[in-house]
């Protein structure tokens, strides 16, 4: 085995830190100046407490995205569904959501324009063309930050499974050093 | 937790190819549960749509005129043929998507258990991978 520890192929994702691999564990501790096993294994946890943590944040991301999606696709059925009828003379007969469980019924002709809602108290009116644009470009946009959320998750995975392997490896080794040494005072004896 | 390591025995060094190994399990296990997760919503959507087609069929004449048929947030009044035509819509969508995610989820499957022979091989009882 040529390095004592390699790093895995890095790239920037949210600039998480690489956990880095490593091949030797007394060599490692070694390189770590004075530190002892123990010490070790508190730093090591303290970074997979802190992957564990970025889990969290990006979790939370991939749930909103999730949420989103599924919206933006309802809006974009429903228009496209206005664009099918656009120029036909076929009145759309509706049971629109009031609230709550309450749907009312309203007959709507076809119309060539549709108002967004934008947030922030904002309903912008659209052509049915333009509208569409607009929900897809969104649709899309949801769908790759979704994809790039997924991304970053993975990437997180390896990260915090290498500290996993790694703090195993480390404790064992301790407990292996342990026994050593009580070993020889055995022997001593 | 997904991965447990115990040395009790002879320790067994750990290569990068190994770790490899190790992270790409864990992910793969990561995509094969989402992939059921979806799986799980899709047969519900289908046994959905299949209920709704059933009680379509029950229908009295004067109620097959004017079916709400929801798209979006709103309900939409559609005849007969045009909700059948629909669900049918619906239901080939969700089936496509259900055939591909089962590709995925085989490839993932005979992955990960190339990957259990090749990491129990090595590390024995020393590696717990708990799929």
């Amino acid at each position: 085995m040529e390095g004592d520890s390699k790093v895995v192929e890095s790239k920037p994702h949210l600039g998480i830190p690489e956990a880095v691999f490593v091949e030797d564990v007394a060599k490692y501790l070694k390189e770590q100046g004075s530190c002892t096993c123990e010490e070790a294994l508190k730093k090591l946890e303290e970074n997979y407490q802190k992957y564990k943590l970025m889990e969290v944040n990006l979790l939370q991301k991939k749930q909103r995205l999730k949420q989103q999606i599924p919206d933006l696709k309802s809006s974009l059925d429903i228009v496209k569904h206005m664009k099918s009828i656009e120029g036909t003379d076929t009145t759309m007969t509706t049971n629109f959501f009031l609230s709550g469980a309450l749907h009312a019924k309203a007959k709507i002709p076809p119309t060539k324009e549709v108002c967004l809602w934008l947030g922030a108290n904002v309903m912008l009116s659209y052509s049915i063309e333009e509208a569409l644009g607009v929900l897809n470009k969104n649709y899309t946009t949801a769908i790759s930050h979704l994809d790039s959320v997924n991304k970053d998750l993975e990437y997180l995975r390896d990260q915090f499974t290498t500290t996993e392997v790694m703090l195993a490896r480390l404790y064992n080794w301790n407990v292996k050093q342990r026994r050593a040494a009580k070993a020889t005072t055995n022997g001593s004896d | 937790v997904l991965i447990t390591m115990s040395s009790d025995k002879e320790e067994v060094q750990v290569t990068l190819e190994d770790q490899k190994k190790i992270n790409l399990f864990a992910k793969k296990n990561g995509n094969l549960n989402e992939i059921e997760t979806e799986l799980e919503e899709i047969k519900k959507a289908l046994q959905n749509i299949e209920d709704a087609g059933d009680d379509l069929l029950l229908l009295e004449d004067e109620d097959s005129e004017a079916i709400p048929y929801q798209l979006g947030e709103v309900f939409i009044q559609h005849n007969l043929e045009e909700t059948q035509g629909l669900l049918e819509k619906e239901k080939d969508k969700y089936e496509q998507r259900m055939k591909q995610l089962k590709e995925e989820a085989g490839e993932i499957e005979s992955m990960m258990k190339e990957l259990k022979v090749q990491l129990y091989a090595k590390f024995g009882d020393n590696i717990n991978l708990e799929a």
